[in-house]
């Protein structure tokens, strides 16, 4: 039995999307997907699938490093992000990213927390706590930090540190959430909680997310997209992706059959 | 950690990828950003204009006195402006006579003292024996010179029945002594480099530690090495101070190694010594900045040398690794 | 011939090396020490702070010590700002091109360019040609030139040793390429670029060929009033009561020598402990 949930208004519309770095490590060929508004969206698929390269393609992280070539349309509410001339900085407001390793900048937590909105210019200091404990409390970090905001953020342990990374995005206010295996170091526990913060994340924001499992895939995936050797194999609603894969390569992945 | 005032080698090898941030598209700046950015950018190329500077303002003041002398003038076997001898070997030999000395000296004495450090003493020795032996680097070369005036030179006379102490030879140890942090810490960073797992193979086939230091560690650190010295030699030729305080100043034509119980006059003592009395315009003086600028020259291709071994070793290792 | 054995020669290597290494050792202690026992006897109050008199057979090295001071100041005044701004543009800003490589090759060569060569550098530009004079200025810019291939190559290396992550963390939460040196990259770096920053001045501190025609006086009675003064320097100081001035008492020339190794060892050991301050509280 198959029934296709209505599809959903999307977020981000990637138009036929090719990228090659000048090393030649990663690249992406071809690629027409459409991430949703207010869904998690994973991208899933053996290493070196070109994943993170379109996550970074979403807010211009590319820039970064040497492109050798690219073409084709990302668009953000009908916008093409990918263009020259755009202003990255604001595009980076509203499409924030968690790393796969957790990166405390090294400062304070309350410091880590207000360094982007101050970027941003907010100054008031009761806007900067408001959102400070609103954000805490969206990554389930709030009861554990409320009483050592001013300790330098590397002294928490690893999940809590991912936690704060997820946080310190949050504090954008941005609309989409870009997260790169964001699970990988931690604990189960830690896991637990991140993927519990997602589902209430999506509420409000649009998520994209590469998994560091299938079976993490499987358990947070509204809609799933299969990457393989840079190409999108398979898009589709998560449920019936991973019971029902329509390609052989992605039913060979997902029931472990390589990868 | 060195006291490297020499450049980093190693950064020949950084791609972008993983270093500086690149930008693609100029993003939107506000003016003052834009202006740092163009300081910083000015600053990054002062580097070039001071290069350029340094070669106008030489050969500004080299230039009138090749109008008056002519190359066989220069040539000549004889140094004594006041009465209009331009000769320049016999200061050419005398740095080339001081800076072999020291050569010999120092480039055998900075490898075993880089290979004692680096190989043969515990750890805890090392990190103690390397600043202290950078010290060496941050005494001041006037400091060197006044002892090797009041110490060595009294030292060097005794043994070597000269009539003077302050001979070519009390200015080859001097500049030995110089030359040896800078080769022993380039070279013990070379050799610290080495992989374990050659030394590990090499032992495993049986040979000896000496075995595996030697034909193993050493030659796997050549590049190192041999950049060391380089840049050890090229700080002799250069130094001044300590060799004019020590090697008798006198300008006369070496004629061999017997020499090296003489006194001698090297380039960078005569400009030193001279500058103060010459006349401002005379031919004396402009011929002060001839000899400045083919030190100038000298050093450009010595420190090119050595870089271009690097540049060299760097493209075959990436190859390897490609 | 006798063949000798793996092991013998083994040993005989590692003898002979130790004793090369323990010569170079022992010399260098012999000098430093040398230099302490001889000059600590000439130290003292009058030494420190008073003028040289009697031909500068007795009294004090004050204007000396006043003048190196100055011109260490001077020198840090120029070469600090383009040496760390060359390197931030080496390390954040620069493209691996030919301009790049061309100012890498610059900067090897002026660290390879002999110290008295830079001393005819500033005669021809400073003193003569802007007609700064022999002065503090013109021995300062000098100074501050020779020391800037060392404050841009330890700069450049203090730099890229903060890791990657935290400029790309950095630009994803909205800051600018500028926003990120100013508030992540340079404030980690600080330790190293003051390391950097002392090991240049020390050097300048130390030398005198660049100072003998653009700034250096063999004897001045009063400390300078400007910076288009002359100046007395405790390294051309030493050079001249230990060559120029007959019958100099030994005990005045060990003191100054004294006092001039302290001066620029204290500086090495100032960068040495902010070193392994920062290291240890480093928190990456």
């Amino acid at each position: 039995m198959m029934t296709d949930p209505t599809v959903p208004e999307y977020k981000i519309r990637i138009e036929n999307f090719s990228i090659r770095y000048s090393d030649g490590v990663e690249s992406l060929r071809g690629i027409s997907l459409d991430l949703y508004a207010c869904q998690i969206n994973v991208l899933f698929g053996p290493a070196g699938g070109g994943k993170s390269t379109l996550l970074r393609a979403l807010n211009r992280l590319n820039d970064l490093v040497d492109v050798e070539e690219q073409s084709g349309r990302v668009l953000l509410d009908g916008v093409d992000i990918s263009a020259a001339g755009v202003d990255v900085v604001a595009l980076r407001r509203r499409v924030g990213m968690v790393f796969a390793r957790p990166v405390p900048l090294p400062m304070t937590i309350r410091q880590n927390l207000f360094y982007g909105p101050q970027l941003a210019g907010m100054r008031a200091a009761s806007s900067l706590e408001r959102l400070l404990e609103q954000s805490l409390r969206q990554a389930a970090l709030w009861d554990e930090v409320k009483d050592r905001l001013d300790e330098p953020a590397v002294a928490l342990s690893g999940g809590q540190q991912q936690r704060l990374c997820l946080a310190r995005t949050l504090m954008l206010e941005p609309e989409v959430i870009l997260l790169d295996e964001p699970t990988s170091g931690l604990d189960p526990i830690s896991t637990a909680k991140v993927e519990s913060s997602l589902q209430e994340l999506k509420g409000r924001y649009t998520i994209a997310v590469i998994p560091h499992s299938v079976q993490q895939a499987a358990r947070v995936a509204d809609w799933a997209a299969f990457f393989l050797q840079g190409e999108l194999i398979e898009h589709g609603p998560g449920t019936a992706l991973f019971t029902n894969p329509q390609d052989e390569r992605t039913e060979d992945y997902v029931t472990g059959r390589f990868g | 950690m060195l006291r490297l005032w020499w450049p980093n080698w190693a950064l020949y090898r950084c791609n972008n990828r993983d270093t500086g941030i690149v930008e693609r598209e100029p993003i939107k700046r506000t003016w003052q950003e834009f202006l740092i950015e163009r300081i910083i950018r000015a600053t990054g190329v002062s580097a070039i204009a001071i290069v350029g500077l340094i070669i106008l303002f030489l050969l500004r003041e080299a230039v009138p006195a090749l109008m008056q002398v002519t190359p066989a003038d220069l040539l000549a076997d004889r140094w004594y402006p006041v009465e209009g001898y331009y000769g320049l070997a016999p200061l050419i030999l005398g740095t080339l006579l001081v800076t072999v000395g020291a050569a010999v000296i120092a480039l055998p004495a900075g490898l075993a003292t880089a290979i004692f450090i680096a190989e043969i003493v515990p750890r805890w020795a090392r990190d103690l024996l390397k600043p202290f032996v950078e010290v060496l680097a941050g005494i001041p070369s006037v400091v060197l010179g006044f002892i090797g005036m009041l110490a060595l030179a009294p030292l060097v006379r005794r043994f070597a029945g000269a009539p003077t102490g302050l001979t070519a030879l009390t200015g080859s140890l001097l500049l030995a002594l110089m030359a040896l942090p800078t080769i022993v810490s380039v070279a013990e960073d070379a050799i610290d480099a080495v992989p374990v797992s050659y030394r590990n193979a090499a032992l495993a086939l049986g040979a000896t530690r000496w075995q595996t230091i030697w034909r193993v560690v050493v030659p796997a650190a050549r590049t190192g090495i041999l950049t060391g010295m380089m840049l050890g030699v090229g700080r002799a030729i250069g130094e001044t101070m300590a060799v004019m305080m020590v090697t008798g100043n006198a300008a006369r034509i070496v004629t061999g190694p017997a020499d090296l119980f003489l006194p001698v006059r090297t380039m960078t003592a005569t400009i030193a010594a001279e500058m103060g009395e010459v006349a401002q315009g005379s031919t004396h003086y402009h011929l002060l900045f001839v000899i400045g600028f083919v030190l100038f020259l000298i050093s450009f291709i010595v420190n090119l040398a050595a870089s271009a071994v690097v540049f060299r070793e760097t493209r075959r290792s990436e190859r390897v690794m490609s | 011939m006798i063949r000798l054995s793996r092991q013998a020669t083994q040993r005989i290597a590692f003898w002979l090396i130790s004793l090369i290494a323990g010569l170079v050792i022992a010399s260098i202690l012999l000098i430093v020490g040398l230099v302490i026992v001889q000059g600590s006897g000439a130290i003292g109050w009058e030494f420190a702070t008073g003028f040289p008199r009697e031909g500068m057979k007795e009294g004090g090295i004050l204007p000396a010590i006043v003048g190196t001071l100055l011109l260490t100041i001077g020198t840090a005044i120029f070469s600090v700002p383009i040496g760390v701004g060359a390197a931030v543009y080496l390390a954040e800003y620069s493209e691996d091109n030919a301009l790049t490589r061309t100012i890498r090759i610059a900067i090897i060569n002026l660290a390879g360019i002999p110290s008295v060569v830079y001393g005819l550098f500033g005669l021809g530009l400073f003193v003569l040609f802007l007609k700064f004079g022999t002065s503090i200025l013109a021995g300062s810019l000098t100074l501050g030139i020779m020391t800037l291939p060392v404050i841009i190559s330890t700069s450049e290396q203090a730099l890229r040793a903060v890791p990657h992550s935290f400029r790309v963390v950095s630009v994803s939460l909205g800051a600018t390429h500028w926003q990120t040196i100013r508030r992540i990259v340079l404030p980690q770096a600080l330790p190293g670029v003051l390391t950097g920053v002392i090991l240049g001045l020390e050097r300048a501190a130390g030398e005198t060929a660049p100072i003998l025609f653009t700034v250096a006086a063999f004897f001045l009675p009063r400390l300078p009033q400007s910076v288009f003064d002359q100046t007395m320097a405790l390294p051309y100081h030493l050079f001249v009561i230990s060559t120029q001035v007959p019958g100099m008492p030994i005990r005045i020339q060990y003191g100054t020598a004294l006092v001039l190794l302290a001066f620029v060892l204290s500086m090495n050991l100032i960068a040495t402990l902010i070193r392994r301050h920062y290291r240890e509280r480093r928190q990456w």
